[in-house]
């Protein structure tokens, strides 16, 4: 008989919760769904309902400079040994910590809602990072001198209402 | 008569009020024996929106899909076009979108159109809201665009610096928003909609400047789906802010300051809040988390008290109609739609915005007299029924229109 599936699913606000844990819930219903949730987040609530058990973060929010807080992250995630890892969005922060989960599968939810498989390496996704600031960097400088140098010119009106 | 709707974001089942009053009105018309048709754009790569089930629809959908790539100033007017010029309809209404908006309004100029405005988005390019800083922002982007400009650019800078651009940024960077041309699209593609609706006098005066037809018409509910019921005797009454409490601009503050003034003298009520946070909750206030909408209506029925505390200019306030449309009377800020909808002494109380002091003392009326409260309740279910159920806003607002429009 085969192993039940350990799916871990990490919270991120600005997604329907509930609405990713039901669908996760129909492709995998022999699986075991963890919901990893914030601390703090109302763990009674009925949004949780798909999922099988549910684990709260250390901390409510974790910040970048917070090593030793997403050192704690890092090792809560890997001592619940994940076989699938599922992300909300997929941004760069979120690919690292999948990496560092070390599930043996990683996905994301894409913005129509499907589950896409994605393979986190750390290098990959750092250069990422780094063209995306350049790129975004040089967006924002074109940006920056078009507004600061042409104007409409009916400023004169006065404000409001 | 063919009317056709065009939206960039909607999605069914529902994601925002801006969907549930798309559908409600399309639906309404149609079943004031028009033709409707619906036309979404949807790019599931770049906008969390915009998924249609067209089989749980009243009337036809076309979703149009577009790549990010396309999703831009030149490839979504003209798709859009081709696809509505195709349906021949008599009126366009067109509902949510942001900085794109007015491309589409200019590619639909050869038809009626009556353009619809669910926030602030025309006046607010940094983030629809005008809202800033803790409180309501007295620039206008049509009045002040030299002032909005570099405004939005500092708050989508973060956004634009790693370029992660979300729907707003994207639209804001496609339509090319930040460039003094976007102004006088926009002043124009006002000027050649027929008509302009949007849901609060405050929206209005805005726009009242660049269009000589503005029509304030409010959004509504199905009155049939609230039960009324008499509150159960208990011990503590029981104060209800329903919304996006996690949002300052809900003013959920305010209630809890209101709720620790009423705490020093009383103890019959306890505030219940749709916020998502538990730590915050003490002996007299309970946050209860994101409430969908059937638990939000046994949340009504089970409540003797509603509060929408708002801080910023709320555009319509549909959670106060909700509580009247459940027999509850309504404490409101003095913002926006909320002044419209409250008729302050007699569905509930005005108070003004932020004031927690204020908010105590109706509150405290209130809970010192069941009667007034059961009084409020009826006449608020009241003013539901006739101002604000669907049937009702269609035959009174929709219907009129649509006569003015063709004629």
């Amino acid at each position: 008989m085969s192993e039940q599936r350990h799916i871990g699913v990490f919270h991120s606000k600005g997604r329907n919760f509930a609405e990713v844990l039901r669908r996760l819930r129909e492709q995998e219903p022999e699986a075991r769904i963890c919901a990893i949730v914030p601390y703090g987040y109302p763990v009674g609530r009925e949004e949780l309902a798909h999922a099988d058990e549910v684990v709260e973060t250390e901390k409510a929010q974790y910040s970048i400079r917070d090593v030793a807080g997403l050192c704690g992250l890092v090792t809560q995630l890997r001592g619940a040994r994940f076989d699938r890892f599922v992300i909300l969005f997929d941004s760069p922060r979120l690919r690292i910590l999948s990496a560092l989960s070390r599930a043996r599968q990683c996905a994301h939810i894409a913005l129509d809602g499907r589950l896409v498989s994605i393979r986190p390496s750390i290098a990959g996704t750092i250069a990422d990072i780094v063209l995306r600031h350049i790129r975004g960097r040089m967006l924002y400088a074109w940006i920056w001198i078009i507004v600061h140098t042409r104007r409409v010119g009916r400023s004169r009106l006065k404000p409001g209402p | 008569m063919r009317i056709a709707f065009v939206d960039h974001f909607f999605s069914w089942p529902p994601r925002g009020g801006a969907d549930a009053d798309l559908y409600h009105v399309a639906a309404g018309i149609q079943s004031l024996g028009h033709e409707v048709h619906l036309f979404v754009a949807t790019c599931p790569q770049a906008i969390d929106r915009g998924g249609v089930d067209s089989a749980q629809l009243p009337f036809p959908a076309t979703a149009l899909e577009f790549s990010r790539r396309a999703f831009n100033r030149h490839a979504l007017p003209a798709r859009i076009r081709r696809a509505v010029d195709e349906w021949k309809p008599d009126i366009v209404f067109l509902c949510d979108g942001f900085f794109l908006k007015p491309y589409v309004s200019e590619a639909l100029a050869h038809h009626r159109v009556v353009a619809r405005y669910y926030a602030y988005e025309v006046a607010c390019p940094r983030d629809h809201r005008l809202f800033k800083d803790g409180a309501p922002c007295p620039m206008n982007y049509l009045r002040t665009p030299d002032v909005c400009r570099p405004c939005a650019l500092t708050a989508l800078a973060p956004a634009l610096k790693c370029h992660r651009l979300l729907s707003w940024e994207h639209e804001y960077v496609a339509a090319r928003a930040f460039k003094p041309a976007y102004h006088d699209r926009l002043t124009r593609a006002l000027r050649c909609c027929q008509a302009v609706i949007v849901s609060n006098s405050l929206m209005k005066r805005q726009l009242d400047t660049f269009h000589e037809s503005v029509h304030i018409l409010p959004g509504g509910v199905d009155t049939a789906e609230f039960t009324v019921r008499e509150p159960e005797p208990r011990d503590r009454a029981v104060i209800l802010m329903a919304g996006r409490a996690e949002d300052p601009m809900k003013g959920a503050q305010t209630l809890r300051e209101a709720a620790d003034i009423l705490a020093r003298e009383r103890s019959d009520f306890e505030v219940h809040v749709t916020h998502p946070d538990h730590r915050l909750n003490t002996e007299h206030y309970k946050a209860i988390g994101w409430q969908d909408h059937a638990a939000l209506l046994k949340r009504y029925a089970a409540s003797d008290i509603c509060v929408v505390p708002s801080i910023w200019e709320e555009p319509f306030g549909l959670v106060a109609v909700d509580a009247m449309a459940s027999g509850r009377p309504v404490c409101a800020s003095r913002v926006g739609g909320l002044q419209d909808i409250v008729v302050d002494g007699e569905t509930g109380f005005l108070f003004e915005r932020g004031d927690g002091q204020a908010l105590a003392d109706r509150l405290g009326a209130l809970l010192d007299d069941p009667a007034l409260r059961q009084r409020m309740g009826e006449a608020g279910r009241r003013r539901a029924e006739t101002e604000y159920d669907w049937a009702r806003v269609m035959e009174k607002h929709y219907a009129p229109l649509l006569e003015d429009l063709l004629s």
